[in-house]
């Protein structure tokens, strides 16, 4: 699960261009949206296609995304979950 | 045609930057050789101010000129009070608009490239991190617009003698690479990427404050009336008050 927190923070960087941003500075069980990184919907858009693109998961239900980008762990879990 | 005052003028482009107040300011040899060849991974806020707005690194070279341009006036935009604020329009003027960025998402189609694939989006880039509230437009115009054409000036004018606004950020913004420059028709590129801006508004309204210490003159900006019927474009007209040297 570690090693899926780190790379899906690499692919986080890297598919929303956060080039300020270092992997240590993004907390597991920090809130991905709002605060922390401070991303929105848009990006949003961008992650739901890397879930994609990535990991062969198809996210098509906003109940389902709220849940899973509550955190870098939610995300993770998610992944763990329903990776093809 | 009424007279009105210019507030701030600024300009930012290969070759420096710099703002009415202020003697033009050359780049390091390093940057300015990058940028004069269209290099501009290191272009960014960071160079000239503090505290990125929020998604700036993300945005595209359009909307990161058009934001550095405003910031460049120093005219002290974020503290000014509401009521000003809701009476402040912006209007931008491009040639090659959002091309650049159209051309990226016609080669990789992105959710963040796609919210750029609009010449206005500057516009609404500007009015969220200085909460304007005025009236807004953005015009695709040749480089030269001036008087006589329509251009952001001419619209500027026509808002405050209307009523419309108080105040009117006048914005030109081309974020062109080599890409546009191979698409526009010949003559209608521009040479190269630049910002611009000018806070213009009526003679009687509060100057605002300086409120960048490496910009700050050490004495509050004197407007500068100046009467439209002279045969400026707003480029033409920042690279006067900002002092740019013919070359740049």
């Amino acid at each position: 699960m570690d090693a899926l927190i780190e790379d899906l923070k690499t692919k986080i960087i890297s598919t929303l261009n956060l080039q300020r941003v270092k992997r240590a500075e993004i907390k597991p069980d920090d809130p991905i949206f709002g605060t922390g990184l401070g991303l929105d919907s848009i990006d949003a858009l961008e992650l739901v296609a890397m879930l994609e693109s990535e990991y062969g998961i198809l996210v098509q239900e906003r109940a389902v995304a709220d849940k899973a980008f509550a955190s870098i762990r939610a995300l993770a879990e998610f992944v763990s979950t329903h990776r093809k | 045609m009424r007279d009105f005052e210019i507030l701030a003028a600024s300009y930012l482009g290969p070759g420096g930057y710099g703002n009415h107040r202020n003697a033009f300011v050359a780049w390091p040899p390093h940057l300015q050789a990058r940028f004069r060849k269209g290099e501009l991974a290191d272009l960014h806020w960071s160079l000239l101010f503090d505290s990125d707005p929020a998604r700036f690194e993300r945005m595209d070279l359009m909307s990161r000129l058009g934001l550095m341009a405003v910031k460049l006036l120093a005219a002290g935009l974020e503290s000014k009070p509401a009521e000003w604020r809701d009476r402040t329009g912006v209007c931008v003027e491009t040639c090659a608009g959002s091309l650049a960025t159209d051309l990226s998402f016609l080669q990789t189609p992105r959710a963040s490239l796609f919210a750029y694939t609009l010449p206005s989006t500057v516009i609404g880039e500007i009015c969220i991190r200085y909460r304007l509230r005025g009236p807004v437009l953005c015009l695709v115009t040749p480089p030269g617009a001036g008087p006589e054409t329509p251009g952001a000036l001419v619209e500027a004018i026509d808002w405050l003698d209307q009523g419309e606004a108080a105040a009117c950020l006048c914005v030109r913004s081309e974020g062109v690479d080599q890409r546009c420059a191979d698409i526009l028709p010949e003559g209608l590129a521009p040479s190269a990427w630049y910002g611009c801006a000018a806070l213009v508004g009526l003679p009687d309204i509060e100057l605002p404050r300086a409120e960048t210490p490496a910009l700050q003159s050490g004495t509050n900006p004197t407007p500068l009336a100046l009467n439209l019927d002279g045969k400026l474009s707003l480029a033409e007209l920042c690279r006067s008050l900002c002092s740019v040297p013919e070359q740049t």
